[in-house]
């Protein structure tokens, strides 16, 4: 089901939850909606699903305008961040309810099919309170799959899995979308599950869409400041610069040599991934020094933070075996190629 | 040490004082007719049925129980359904006018009964419904309907949203939301606000003697209260029959009494 946002927005009395909103979701895309708590994806998940009416503008289905089209006649499934299973009645009568609602036949059949697709066919005469956590979520996703939507609607049904349980279950969701090919909106706010999971991942703040795209796209070209310091862990270094001549600029008061040629902009931003970032001895030229201050230990890397000017902490992304410790004074060197420029006025990416 | 058993001191205390009334009765109850005036009270030596026979098999305290009964019942059928269906509303939509409609609802919880009288009683004389089980319905009805009204609100606002919008996008109407979904996650509180109605026509006694007194309507309470002997007040029979009222209430709480309290405290405590 290929959907369109056009200029849709959303008010709660004086607050606006969604500025408009334009965005073209593909017909079997898996799109991830990425933002932290009051970014509105939620409420765009809501809206899509019926359940809240856009304040203005237009949502499309196909070519059909559903703004007026009651939930239930959406074919649109949603799975709930707490699954939403009814408390009341066994496994089974959860996954048959949408189908005895909506009369649909042969209802035994498509219940034991869909059970035995996600492996509970052995669950179904326990009620939910008797499973865990990641049966539970696999019941939801039951109850969602089995009238066989035309949109799958998922509300972080990730997030309540204790995070082992989380990465197996990522790739079985994966596994199941692309056998079914169905047109999937799944809102999170955690990175790691946007960036493994989208087709391509939509990013959200303060009711606005920040940029949509790959996630190699949204990684390697983010769009503006907020998408490059909302993706990546740890985030994108950044910090203003002030451009002295074409081959240096100060940052902090300290004047670094700059391998290329450098914008004629005299204020930017400079953004450098931590994992771009190479320790070299301190003062090596067209490396910017600072001081360890501290270092994270995480078995395969550490991460370093580096300390510039009292105001600028950067983050390297090494190796732990790297001989250098909380205290030194190192340099930070990087290649032209792995910069990212913004505009320091309106966090747009510049492109030289 | 002491501090518990004093404690447990008191509490023995507590329970003989509210128990003794009752024990009062039930002793009067056995015994043969001649000791149950006689001062100082005496323990029976012998006991005797003879006042239960006659309120069970001479007198028409039978029917009185029946009426209850059946008064009782049809005004939890009529009341849990309402009061149902007007929580569901409250709890899950918000329209014009739901402050006022809950400040009405207040108003009725607050009005002291022996004001109604009156009024209703005009009411129903016009109606001709005197002397009919319509009438206790009816006032049963709107008596209780304030406080199942607010026992239910609690349960369904504790049912979370997310369920309604599950049910939604299953393709349920909003009456199959709150019959396949509403109703049976809100059945301890439907089963505790039917209990606790049930007790109340069960013990009601004003409105019963007022609007019903006639022998084929009138209700247990009313007749406990209208036992009458050729020349003296027939204690034993009364006791008898005062027992025979209290039993089945009694045996009725001890089953569901994890319901009615949890019907009473619901919402004291955030869960």
């Amino acid at each position: 089901m290929k959907i369109r946002f056009q200029d849709l927005t959303k008010q709660y009395g004086n607050t606006t939850a969604l500025h408009p909103l334009n965005l073209d979701i593909h017909d079997g895309e898996f799109l991830v909606i990425l933002g932290s708590s009051g970014s509105g994806k939620s409420t765009t998940l809501n809206i899509l699903a019926g359940l809240e009416a856009p304040t203005s503008g237009y949502l499309f289905f196909h070519e059909h305008m559903v703004n007026h089209v009651p939930p239930g006649k959406r074919d649109v499934a949603l799975v709930f961040q707490n699954y939403a299973l009814y408390p009341h009645m066994r496994v089974y009568d959860n996954i048959a309810f949408p189908l005895k609602i909506r009369k649909a036949g042969d209802s035994h059949q498509k219940v034991t099919k869909t059970a035995e697709m996600l492996g509970i066919d052995a669950l179904l005469q326990k009620y939910p309170k008797e499973l865990s956590g990641g049966e539970r979520q696999r019941v939801a996703l039951a109850r969602a799959l089995v009238r066989n939507p035309q949109v799958f609607l998922m509300d972080e049904p990730l997030s309540n899995l204790d995070a082992r349980l989380r990465i197996s279950a990522r790739g079985e969701l994966k596994k199941l979308q692309r056998k079914r090919n169905i047109t999937t909106i799944y809102v999170t706010h955690d990175q790691t599950e946007a960036l493994t999971l989208g087709d391509r991942i939509a990013i959200m703040d303060k009711g606005r869409l920040q940029q949509v795209g790959t996630p190699h796209e949204v990684y390697q070209k983010p769009r503006n400041m907020f998408v490059a310091g909302f993706i990546g862990m740890p985030p994108m270094n950044m910090a203003r610069i002030s451009i002295s001549n074409s081959r240096s600029f100060s940052i902090g008061g300290v004047v670094v040599e700059f391998p290329a040629l450098l914008p004629s902009t005299r204020d930017v931003i400079l953004g450098i991934r931590p994992e771009k970032l190479t320790i070299v001895p301190p003062h090596s030229p067209h490396a910017i020094t600072g001081k360890i201050v501290h270092r994270e230990y995480l078995g395969s890397e550490s991460i370093s933070h580096v300390e510039i000017t009292k105001n600028i902490l950067w983050y390297v992304n090494r190796n732990a075996a790297e001989g250098t410790k909380t205290g030194d004074m190192a340099g930070l060197q990087f290649s032209p190629e792995d910069t990212h420029w913004f505009d320091p006025v309106t966090g747009v990416r510049i492109e030289f | 040490m002491i501090k518990k058993s004093s404690l447990y001191l008191f509490l023995i205390f507590i329970i003989f004082w509210s128990i003794s009334p009752f024990l009062w009765i039930l002793l009067t109850s056995v015994k043969p007719p001649a000791q149950i005036m006689q001062l100082p009270p005496v323990f029976p030596k012998i006991y005797s049925v003879i006042s239960y026979k006659n309120v069970l098999l001479e007198s028409p305290f039978p029917k009185y129980l029946l009426n209850s009964f059946m008064i009782s019942l049809s005004t939890v059928l009529l009341t849990i359904p309402l009061s149902l269906f007007a929580a569901y509303g409250i709890s899950r939509f918000s329209f014009r006018g739901k402050t006022f409609v809950l400040f009405m609802i207040i108003i009725l919880f607050a009005l002291p009964s022996i004001s109604l009288v009156a009024a209703l009683y005009k009411l129903f004389y016009a109606l001709g419904w005197i002397n009919m089980p319509a009438s206790l319905i009816c006032t049963y009805s709107a008596l209780n309907f304030p406080l199942t009204f607010f026992l239910l609100i609690k349960y369904i606002d504790k049912i979370p949203i997310e369920m309604d919008y599950a049910a939604i996008l299953d393709g349920c109407t909003h009456f199959q939301i709150f019959w396949y979904i509403i109703t049976p996650l809100a059945a301890p509180g439907i089963i505790s606000a039917a209990i606790l109605v049930f007790i109340f026509c069960w013990n009601e006694f004003l409105f019963a003697l007022t609007f019903a007194p006639d022998e084929s309507t009138r209700m247990a309470s009313v007749g406990i209260a209208l036992f009458q002997g050729t020349y003296e007040i027939p204690w034993g029979d009364i006791a008898a029959a005062s027992v025979v009222v209290t039993v089945p209430l009694l045996i009725f709480l001890l089953f569901f009494q994890k319901y009615i309290v949890q019907g009473l405290t619901s919402g004291a405590v955030k869960e």
